[in-house]
Parts: structure tokens; C-alpha cells; sequence
């Protein structure tokens, strides 16, 4: 009997052996991504959209939490050799990827029209001219508002026009009006005490990266010029520029502390404006978690010397360590495709990244007509308006990792006020010049 | 009568022996194993990794010690800053903890109505998972314009708001959840004092001492032995800090203040690039300020070693 059980046993570990070697022969693409809630629902319906249409396809796409898992992730799947066949990439990683050797080059699918022409600032060329990604979207720093609370103090909206944006002045004194203490007074009144805020006037999301790098091109400096060859980091608009991002919340007492860290709250728009925010800076993604919200709204940010804004949006990459290479390919076309996303296009998470979906009356009755308040305006503003996009240097600067992580080390000390931009600056500045000059 | 010149080993096993130790061997042997594959080999693989220099994409090259003389001579290196930085925390935090654990464990040793329900009250928090905890006291925490429940009671009894996220405060954080989650030291503690001899506390009130002499006389070097225990556990612990700093802000922010070791070794090894054996050599550095940090420990042990009457009789001479 004992030895009918084993045998039996062992029989049924060699049908299920041999019945995975025997799997049908569906091409299974794994596909790595990050997403907030809104944006998993919309992917997830695109992926099906994609298997539906090509039978014998199936995607498995798996999605990480925003916040820098990321790259341990990649890393390790390098390790074992079980790199996916398509994933988002951060913009400050891919060329640090490219460099290791493990990106596919995409140029082909650009060239044969199997992917037709990006807008410039998302398309991602390695140090050798080749192509190695395409942003998904074209993503913008925008300025989010409560109505309510602007209506409550009786001040007109912010400007959604750049021409109309505020002067630095005008928003710091807006947003003091805005900012209010427990004994109600608000932060241009005498007795107003900064220790004792009930509503800010302003908030960040996060200062990390573009979060912050917008303000130093405002002001007439910037991190690396368009072209890539001009260092501009540590130049005094630059300086001056960052400086006043640290005096709204040091020196005017109008926004909470920020860091160059990484943001957890994705949504965090949403909870902001209806709890105790007036404004609030994030990127353009939040948008697909503020639909339902009548109360909020969307507007260019303030001028310094001239209104600018920073556009991010991840790329997605193919890897050449992929075993079904064309269907990747094939796969990668889909996603970026505008018209074969466009609820997520729709929803605010992403914004075309093609010129024509712009300029095109047809391609915007599409997308654009049900955005939140505001925001139609602010985002054809500033895409039609010449050089009111800086593109985030991450995209064309070799070694922006590396200068990234030199200036992580500093540069929270003058985002606390515990010294000044420039006294910060002196201390990294030379190490990441030195950095940009190797490359 | 027996033989006191005979020696006890060794001598030539006898044959039924040689089987059981054998066996005991196997027995043995999957433990051993997986001690070797799992624990001695990767120590060793990263002893090695530490004196190359390791890129992501694979492949080394030998430099010898430049990967330690980064670390510690180069000014760009954040290896002294996250030292200081943990063994800060761990110093404070130990001291806390031994103090707090110790004083809860007394005071729940009496007998008082709801006591069993107070030693489940702290004990708590102690089983649940650091990172939910983290989350937890996060949001607590937090600005109160973002719903941050403490500092709206500040606000509200008209005491000034305190950022415990984003400045120095983020310490007082640290601190408080290590408390509140030290349940497992209240236990271990509890379960000692009930190894104090009732007979010599009652003796010490008949000769007319008070609390503060039975707990010096009596009570204290009973316990001893599981304090320094407690102590080396906590030290232990408190080094390898990570979960809250990640829950945090996985950067080390602000201003690096939590970037603890293990945070900046997992940061070199996994998210930077060509950094593994800056990261390996990290570890094995921290490796070394460990062990002189427990030899000092247990060098002080004598003093704390249990103290009964043939002890206690040598140190005074007799």
C-alpha cells in the first residue's frame, strides 16, 4: 500500500513537470510599472485592451510602489537574469541603466514610423545618439488651489495664462493672505504667530528634483542649459532663485517644511487643498485623483524673472535582455501611443507626448475638454508658449545620477534654514561641476 | 575511590560512539549547512568584494584598500556622518530603553486591580510590525495642516506646533516609538523579578530599609545578569535600525540625520550605481566598531556579573 501511495505520488510530480513543458505557446511579456490607484485602474484596462486585440499575447504587468523601490528592484532582477521585457524607468536612472548595458536601442521603431515623432523634451537619447526611450507622457509642475478659500478671502484665482502669471511679490502676499494662525490672524496682520498655523497658505508636495529645479530656471539660472554644454547650477539666479523656494517657509512663514525627499503621497493634492492648504505645487499627474473635486483648480506657478515651469514624465524602456524582442517592441508602441491611451490621457494622469495632440483641434476635443477647472488653459499655455517648458536635466545630462546624489548630501541643510542656499551650494557645488565636466 | 591521574579525554572512542556522534552529525548537518551557504559564505564573498571595486552591470577589479580609504579620509564620503548618527541613536536609545523597560517592570510587579490588563496594554504594540507602526506614528505626527493629530492638540491648548518629521524632532519620534514598542524587554524583565528572593526583601523592611535599599540590595543583583543580556540585545538592535528611517524618508532626510547604517548600506549596495564593494566595505567597518563595542560591554560585565554569597564572600576577602 506504502508503496503504491509513492509511486502514485511521484507519477503525479512528473504530470505536473511535464505538463508546464507542454504550456501553450502564449508569449507572456512581463511589464514593470509604478502607479498611483487611479493610474493602476487605467493601465491595468490598457493591458487588456492590448491582449484583446492580439490574441496569444498575455502582459503581466506588475506594478511597485513610487517611491524608489525601483531600482533595488531592477538591480537584483539583474543579478538573477530575470530583467522584464518592458518597464517604466525613472528619467534620473535611464542613463545610469544605458550605461550598464541592459536598455534596448529604439531608434528602429522611431526611423520605420512604427512609433511616430515624440516631442523633443521626452525623447531620451544615450551618449551615443540613440534612442533609448520615450517619455509615456510630458508631465508639468502646476499650481493646484482651493476655490473655496479664495473665495472665502475675496482674492481672484491664480492666473491658469503665463503671460497673467503673479510677479514673486504678488504670490507671497497672496499666499500670507492665505495663511492664518489659531487666533485668526493671517500672515500679513501684526501678532500673526508662525509657530501657531492653522492653514498654510501654500505647500509642497515634495522639493526633490524638478519640485525645485523650476524656481532656478524662473529666475534666470537653471541646473545645465537646453543644449547640455552650459553649467548653470551654481550660478547666483540660481541661487537667489532657491533661496526664495527656502524663504516661503523660513523667512514668509506661508508654506510647511519641505524636503528633497521622496514623496509617499500620491493623492496628496486631493487631501491637501480640502484640509488645511490654500495652494499646493505637485505635478500634473495629480489631476486624475482631483476629477470629482469641484472645489479645486489648476494654475501656472509664479514668475520670477520669467514664468517657467519643469516637465518630467517616466519614460518606458525596452531591455535587450528580453526573449520576445519584436512583441516587446510591438507592445512598447502601444503604450506610447496617446490614442491608445486615452482614458489615462483624459483622466489628467498623462499628457500627450506629441506635438500635434496640442496644437490639433480635433486630437484636443479628445482629451482636453474634461480636465479640472483651470487646467486646459494652464497646460496649452504653457505648451504653446515658447520656453515656458524647462526640460528636467535628468533626460540629457550624462552624469545628473551622480550630481543628483552629491547634492542630496547638501542640500536639505538650506531647505531647513539652517544655512543659506549659497553656504550649501559651496559645498557640493565644485564636487558636481567637477562631475558634469568629466562626462 | 577514583582514579584522580586518569585523564578524561582524549582517549580512543568506543565503537557504538563513533555511530552517535555520527548521526548526531546528520541530524545536525542541515543547520550546519545552511549556517555555511547562508551565513559564512556571504560574509566571506563580501570581505572579498570589499577590497574591489564592484559594478552593477558585473565584473570587479581588484583596489585594494582604496574602498576603506574612501570611507574614511575621503570628505565626500557620508560613511562618519551615518556612524555618528547610529551610534547617537543607539547610545540614547539603549539608555531609554534599559531605564524605561526597568522602571514599567517594576511598577507592574506590584499587585494592583487591572494589573494583568496594563501588562497586555504594554506589551501590545510590541507585536505589531514595525513598518505599520511607522506609518502610524507618521501620521500622527505630521503637520497639522495635513491632519496631524498631536499637533493639533498643541495647537489647540495654545503651546506652539513642533515639526517632528523634517527637523532635529525627528529623534524625539524615534525615541518615542522605541518605547512605545519595548514590550518584549517589559516581559523579559517581568519574568526576572519574579526570581527575587521574597525572604531577603522581607528582611530588609524588618531591618527598616525602604524601596529605594530593596532595590539596591536585593532586587538589582538579582536581575543582574538579564539586564546586561537586555543591554547587549538592545545595543544589538538599536545599531541595525532601518524599517522607521525607510518609513519615513527613504533618503536619510532631513538633512541625512536617519541615514543609519544599514539605511546607507542598502542605499550603496541596491540603488547606487558601481557602489557594492564601498557598500561591502561599509559593512564589514561597521562590523569591526561593533565588536569593540561589545568587548567594551562585556569587559564591564564582571561588574555586573549575579552577585550570591560565595561571590560575594571572594570580593570581600573571605
Amino acid at each position: 500500500m506504502k508503496k503504491f501511495v509513492a509511486l502514485f505520488l511521484s507519477l503525479l510530480m512528473v504530470v505536473g513537470a511535464t505538463s508546464i513543458a507542454f504550456a501553450d505557446d502564449t508569449i507572456t511579456l512581463n511589464f514593470l510599472y509604478w502607479a498611483d490607484d487611479a493610474q493602476k485602474q487605467l493601465l491595468t484596462e490598457a493591458c487588456e485592451a492590448y491582449e484583446e486585440a492580439n490574441p496569444g499575447i498575455k502582459i503581466n504587468a506588475q506594478a511597485l510602489p513610487a517611491d524608489g523601490t525601483f531600482d533595488s528592484y531592477i538591480q537584483t532582477r539583474m543579478e538573477s537574469g530575470e530583467l522584464p521585457d518592458v518597464s517604466y524607468m525613472g528619467e534620473s536612472d535611464i542613463q545610469k541603466y544605458d550605461q550598464m548595458g541592459i536598455l534596448a536601442d529604439i531608434s528602429d521603431m522611431l526611423e520605420s514610423g512604427a512609433i511616430p515623432e515624440k516631442l523633443s523634451a521626452v525623447t531620451i537619447h544615450n551618449a551615443d545618439g540613440k534612442v533609448i526611450g520615450v517619455g509615456l507622457s510630458n508631465q508639468l509642475v502646476v499650481l493646484y488651489y482651493s476655490k473655496d478659500k479664495f473665495d472665502e478671502a475675496g482674492i481672484d484665482y491664480p492666473p491658469s495664462n503665463v503671460e497673467d502669471a503673479w510677479d514673486w511679490d504678488t504670490f507671497v502676499d497672496v499666499a500670507k493672505q492665505l495663511t492664518v494662525d489659531i487666533n485668526g490672524k493671517n500672515a500679513t496682520e501684526e501678532g500673526f504667530d508662525p509657530t501657531k498655523i492653522v492653514d498654510y497658505g501654500l505647500g509642497f508636495n515634495c522639493l526633490r528634483e524638478f519640485h525645485q529645479f523650476w524656481a532656478l530656471y524662473a529666475n534666470g539660472g537653471g541646473v545645465v542649459s537646453a543644449d547640455g554644454t552650459e553649467f548653470l547650477w551654481d550660478s547666483e539666479a540660481s541661487i537667489e532663485g532657491l533661496q526664495k523656494i527656502a524663504d516661503l517657509m523660513h523667512v514668509d512663514y506661508v508654506a510647511p517644511q519641505a524636503l528633497y525627499n521622496w514623496a509617499s503621497d500620491i493623492g496628496c493634492v486631493r487631501d491637501a487643498i480640502n484640509g488645511g492648504f490654500a495652494m499646493f505645487t505637485n505635478g500634473s499627474w495629480d489631476m486624475a485623483n482631483i476629477t470629482a473635486e469641484d472645489n479645486i483648480g489648476v494654475a501656472v506657478l509664479p514668475k520670477m524673472e520669467t514664468a517657467v515651469t519643469m516637465n518630467c514624465g517616466a519614460p518606458m524602456v525596452v531591455y535587450n535582455t528580453s526573449k520576445h524582442l519584436e512583441e516587446a517592441k510591438a507592445f512598447y508602441a502601444y503604450m506610447v501611443d496617446p490614442a491608445k491611451n486615452l482614458p489615462l490621457i483624459q483622466s489628467g494622469a498623462w499628457l500627450p507626448n506629441q506635438a500635434d495632440w496640442y496644437t490639433d483641434e480635433d486630437l484636443l476635443a479628445l482629451w482636453a475638454d474634461d480636465l479640472p477647472y483651470g487646467a486646459k488653459e494652464t497646460i496649452l499655455s504653457y505648451s504653446n508658449t515658447e520656453g515656458s517648458i524647462a526640460q528636467w536635466p535628468a533626460y540629457y545630462v550624462m552624469a545628473y545620477s551622480d550630481m543628483s546624489t552629491v547634492y542630496e548630501r547638501e542640500i536639505d541643510a538650506a531647505l531647513m534654514g539652517n544655512e543659506t542656499v549659497a553656504e550649501a551650494f559651496s559645498k557640493c557645488m565644485p564636487e558636481i561641476k567637477s562631475l558634469f565636466e568629466a562626462e | 575511590m577514583p582514579n584522580l591521574w586518569k585523564k578524561p579525554w582524549p582517549r580512543r572512542p568506543m565503537r557504538g560512539e563513533v555511530k552517535e556522534a555520527l548521526a548526531g552529525y546528520a541530524f545536525a548537518s542541515p543547520a550546519i549547512l545552511g549556517v555555511i551557504i547562508l551565513t559564512l559564505y556571504p560574509m566571506l564573498a563580501s570581505l572579498y568584494y570589499s577590497f574591489n571595486r564592484v559594478f552593477s552591470k558585473g565584473g570587479m577589479e581588484w583596489v585594494g584598500l582604496d574602498n576603506y580609504k574612501y570611507l574614511l579620509t575621503n570628505p565626500a564620503s557620508e560613511f562618519p556622518k551615518a556612524v555618528g548618527v547610529t551610534l547617537f541613536y543607539t547610545a540614547v536609545n539603549v539608555v531609554l530603553v534599559i531605564l524605561f523597560c526597568l522602571i514599567v517592570a517594576l511598577m507592574l510587579n506590584r499587585r494592583f486591580i487591572g494589573r494583568d490588563f496594563l501588562r497586555g496594554v504594554f506589551f501590545l504594540p510590541s507585536v505589531m510590525p514595525v513598518l505599520s507602526v511607522a506609518i502610524l506614528w507618521k501620521m500622527l505626527l505630521q503637520n497639522q495642516a495635513k491632519g496631524g493629530l498631536i499637533n493639533w492638540w498643541l495647537i489647540t491648548s495654545g503651546l506652539s506646533t513642533i515639526d517632528f518629521l523634517n527637523t532635529g524632532y525627528i529623534f524625539v519620534t524615534l525615541f518615542t516609538m522605541s518605547l512605545w514598542t519595548c514590550g518584549g524587554t517589559v516581559v523579559v524583565l517581568l519574568a526576572t523579578l519574579q526570581d527575587v528572593p521574597l525572604d531577603q526583601l522581607e528582611a530588609v523592611s524588618i531591618d527598616g530599609g525602604n524601596a529605594w535599599h530593596k532595590f539596591a540590595k536585593v532586587t538589582y543583583p538579582t536581575i543582574k545578569p538579564v539586564l546586561f543580556f537586555q543591554l547587549i540585545m538592545c545595543v544589538m538592535t538599536s545599531v541595525q535600525v532601518y524599517t522607521q528611517s525607510v518609513a519615513f524618508s527613504r533618503n536619510g532626510a532631513p538633512n541625512r540625520l536617519t541615514y543609519f547604517i544599514n539605511v546607507m548600506i542598502y542605499d550603496h549596495a541596491f540603488i547606487q550605481a558601481d557602489m557594492r564593494g564601498i557598500a561591502s566595505a561599509e559593512a564589514w567597518l561597521v562590523f569591526l566598531i561593533i565588536l569593540a563595542i561589545t568587548g567594551i560591554l562585556f569587559h564591564f560585565q564582571g561588574s555586573l556579573q549575579r552577585e550570591d554569597r560565595k561571590t560575594r564572600a571572594r570580593r570581600c576577602g573571605r
